[in-house]
């Protein structure tokens, strides 16, 4: 199996489950499946991820808000097919930007390849073994997105708000679980993110350290430096123009002399 | 020692300026929205002061070393 | 963060908001996730940042060797194998590796990047490279770019390991040396070049009547037969001749790319006579001229003084730090070499840019960013004060002669940051540098002891009317019965370019009539040398050193000139 057949392979297996749901799905005519069907197939081997996302996002929102009620559980194996596809897909772009690699089964062929020339081991590598590389690849990436899932279901079903707090502060049940979410992922990315930038900020190196001074100095003095810097200038500018003046003067008189 | 010094001060003002958000927190959940905002507009300001100096005394005791090593 | 993390959070916050204002829970879950993985992503790539990034070494070797200095001759080739080493855990997939390699090498063989596609405590890779030009190569280091397998985000580091290697120009061994004959001589040295005096050599100077004593085999048998007495062959002395090469050492001959400058020909021409003169026993000196001051090496022999010479050589093609004209493009060039050597110093927390209200348009804006940035960097490296730096933010002159030196300390090639060959020429003095060729021979002249050889390296086509300068010099150094030689190097902007078979564009037609020009000069200056009793001889930048030696010798002397056999 060549990699090109091993590409499409891979793409079914992801794809698949999305487009069967999509396609059992009695609300819309098979025209407009197809059409879905064609954008996602279309996402996969041209478009990036983020653009995937919003295609998945609008086709949710315009499915799944006529299908189940607010108060239904929420589906967690689209979501779980959706985070696969979007993994794969941006790794693979990745891996083209910086290897020029066509496809993923390409990529983990030069990856195996790159691991038996350093164990000097130069045997051709086998499609079976290409699979198997291909397999773990894709385990890992299962395995980390239905972790994810789970994690943003749980998130989605502990922060359910309080009826009395929502009564408490006024605000519909919706706000308040956005509310809620949007500070919980806000503490979040500031409790891992200052550690972070406080070990980076004690481990500037001296010129790093110097820059920082300087700019901040010249951020306060800039338009005092600016202004001694222009009047310097003007200044020079002056004293070369008296001394062309004077220049152009004595040849002048001496010339006069001379008639 | 007067690094130390600054960072301590650095790290107090910070302190302080948490306080402040708290304060802020009690008048926002009293929907007491001028003076939450107020009291936010000052936090922010000290928090401000308070990283700048924390930053720009690592930064000044960073060149320092590198200047007696050298 | 990069663009594609920025547009991959975009949608998915906007989603989740969206999907819990409206309840839809389908969005909600998929864009949480989508939140959650560039969190978890951000996350694990800190971590390998604060562990990994951090404590990844290089070390380089070139041609098995790990010192900081080495010496290598220009057409040789530099095997270098690099060596990425993380102390505390793995070097991880999609780490990406990069020797920054001089402008002055050639990668000839391999690739100085290299990718990490699997992880690995140590990445090794080689390449080769050969030089194009003498002068010095420092390889500065590596520039490591980390990024998440997904390219949401991205860190660049360079990791110093400094490497300089002085280059010296190639020196050509296959040049037969030529016999000349001397008038006087003072040398005790025995070498090839012939001398009117009875000695030890092979050519025959005489024939005398036998006089007890005289060893039996210089008897000329069959002359003693006719004339019946018995007579003696007496043989020439060979001696040496003391050669001093003169070479242009101006900034003006530093003008283009690496390998077609007027230096490197220079350098290659020079470095070839000398050895051929030292070879034949010659004593040999250097004198290097420029348009500021003169640099001599004394005259010696043997490999230390080959190896002196060769050094002066390769210190005289280095580029020098003469001011350049500050504009957008050397800015932006000047930027690159930053991005490429000093990433962690453009980092927008550190380097900040004051606030200003102008300029307003955002092209001018981006420029003025930029210099502040570059004043910043500059300011720290050149270990210049605060009140510095607005001068290098408005003063233009005063931020071109920073731009040169950073730029030639990067190793940058003088020609891209030189705007046009006319500018140069105007910024450079002919008059300055014929003055000092005329102030080194006239001292040189009156120093020798005898008969000696000079042998001036130069361009003068440029300088035909500043001739006078050095014409009494000439005529004083040919009537004391030294030999002088003036070799033209070529430069490679005269040569023919494209084959007869083109359509004649206007390039080809102006390049054609200075071809035309050029001739002429070229006909007009020998003509005017020769009369004043030099030999003349022109260097093309490929000729092989003999050749130009073989034109040299039959100009000045004629085809019966004395080459030995």
């Amino acid at each position: 199996m060549g990699p090109r057949k091993l590409r499409y392979v891979i793409g079914i297996l992801c794809i698949g489950p999305v487009l069967i749901w999509q396609l059992q799905n009695p609300y819309y005519t098979l025209a407009v499946r197809l059409v879905f069907a064609g954008l996602l197939l279309l996402g996969l081997t041209r478009c990036s991820a983020p653009l995937l996302l919003i295609l998945i996002q609008l086709d949710l929102y315009l499915t799944v808000s006529t299908l189940y009620a607010v108060e239904d559980p929420p589906e967690p194996v689209i979501s779980f097919f959706c985070v696969v596809l979007l993994m794969l897909l941006s790794r693979l772009r990745s891996s083209q930007e910086l290897t020029g690699v066509r496809s993923i089964a390409q990529l983990l062929t030069s990856k195996v390849h790159t691991k038996r020339s350093s164990s000097e081991h130069a045997a051709p590598m086998g499609s079976d073994h290409r699979l198997q590389v291909a397999g773990s690849e894709i385990l890992g990436v299962a395995a980390r997105s239905l972790l994810l899932v789970l994690a943003a279901a749980l998130m989605l079903a502990i922060l359910t708000p309080d009826p009395s707090s929502v009564q408490e502060y006024g605000l519909t049940p919706s706000g308040m679980h956005t509310l809620s979410i949007g500070l919980i992922l806000c503490a979040g990315y500031l409790i891992i993110s200052l550690p972070f930038s406080e070990f980076h900020w004690r481990h500037l190196t001296p010129n790093q350290a110097g820059i920082y001074l300087r700019s901040r100095f010249i951020g306060w003095l800039h338009h005092d430096l600016r202004g001694i810097e222009r009047r310097r200038r003007r200044h020079r500018r002056k004293q070369a123009h008296r001394h062309r003046r004077a220049q152009n003067h004595s040849y002048s008189t001496y010339s006069k002399e001379a008639d | 020692m007067f690094f130390w010094i600054r960072e301590l001060i650095g790290w107090t003002l910070l302190a302080v300026s948490l306080y402040l958000i708290s304060i802020a927190l009690g008048f926002a959940e009293s929907r007491q929205v001028i003076q939450a905002g107020i009291i936010v507009v000052a936090s922010i300001a000290v928090m401000r002061m308070s990283v700048l100096l924390i930053r720009m005394n690592t930064a000044a005791r960073i060149s320092q070393q590198s200047e007696q090593t050298d | 963060m990069t663009g594609r993390a920025v547009w991959t959070l975009i949608p998915a916050l906007v989603g989740a908001f969206i999907g819990l204002l409206t309840s839809n829970s389908a969005i909600s879950l998929l864009s949480l996730a989508v939140v959650l993985w560039m969190m978890t992503e951000w996350l694990w790539f800190q971590l390998r940042v604060v562990r990994e990034f951090r404590s990844l070494t290089v070390e380089r070797m070139i041609n098995q060797r790990t010192g900081t200095t080495g010496v290598c001759y220009n057409d040789r080739v530099l095997k270098v194998c690099v060596t990425v080493h993380c102390r505390c855990g793995r070097l991880r997939p999609w780490t990406r590796i990069r020797d920054l390699v001089p402008n002055i090498l050639t990668v000839i063989q391999g690739d100085p990047v290299q990718l990490v596609v699997s992880s690995e405590k140590q990445v090794t890779f080689k390449y080769q490279c050969q030089p194009q030009a003498a002068g010095t190569a420092t390889i500065p280091g590596c520039r490591l770019r980390i990024q998440d397998p997904n390219g949401f985000f991205l860190r660049d580091r360079f990791v110093a390991a400094p490497q300089t290697i002085r280059i010296l120009p190639s020196c050509e061994s296959k040049a037969d040396a030529y016999r000349q004959i001397k008038r006087l001589n003072n040398l005790p040295l025995h070498g090839i070049h012939r001398l009117q005096r009875a000695g030890m050599g092979s050519e025959l100077l005489e024939l005398r009547e036998y006089v007890p004593g005289d060893p039996p085999r210089s008897i000329a048998w069959k002359v003693s037969a006719r004339r019946d007495r018995l007579m003696t062959r007496e043989y020439e002395s060979e001696v040496a001749v003391q050669t001093i090469v003169f070479v242009d050492g101006s900034s003006r001959t530093r003008h283009g790319h690496w390998g077609s400058r007027l230096c490197d020909a220079s350098s290659r021409l020079a470095a070839g006579i000398c050895k051929t003169a030292i070879n034949s026993g010659d004593p040999t000196g250097l004198v290097v001229f420029s348009e500021y001051n003169t640099k001599r090496i004394s005259p010696g022999g043997g490999e230390r003084t080959l190896f002196r010479i060769l050094e002066r050589l390769s210190e005289n093609c280095r580029t020098d730090d003469r001011s350049i004209e500050w504009n957008v493009d050397r800015q932006n060039l000047a930027m690159e070499v930053c991005r490429e050597r000093y990433p962690d110093l453009l980092d927008v927390n550190v380097n900040k840019v004051p606030w200003t209200v102008f300029p307003i348009l955002p092209g001018n804006r981006r420029i003025f960013h930029t210099r502040s940035r570059l004043s910043a960097i500059l300011c720290q490296l050149h270990q210049l004060s605060l009140a510095d730096w607005p001068r290098l933010l408005y003063d233009d002159d005063f931020t071109g002669h920073h731009l040169s030196r950073f730029l030639n300390a990067a190793g940058h090639t003088p020609g891209t940051h030189r705007s046009s060959p006319a500018e140069h020429q105007n910024s450079t003095p002919l008059n300055g540098t014929m003055q000092q060729l005329g102030t080194s021979l006239r001292q040189v002249t009156a120093q020798a002891r005898d008969n000696e050889h000079y042998l001036i390296v130069c361009d003068l086509l440029d300088a035909e009317h500043l001739l006078s300068t050095v014409r009494p010099i000439i005529q004083l150094a040919c009537a004391g019965h030294h030999r002088l030689s003036f070799v033209f190097t070529i430069p490679s902007s005269h040569a023919i370019s494209g084959n007869g078979n083109d359509p004649p564009t206007a390039q080809i037609l102006l390049h054609e009539a200075q071809q035309i020009e050029l001739l002429e000069r070229r006909d007009h200056l020998t003509r005017e040398l020769r009369s004043l009793g030099a030999a003349v001889a022109f260097a093309d930048r490929d000729q092989p050193i003999s050749l130009t030696l073989r034109n040299l010798n039959y100009r000045s002397r004629g085809r019966a000139a004395a080459r030995t056999v």
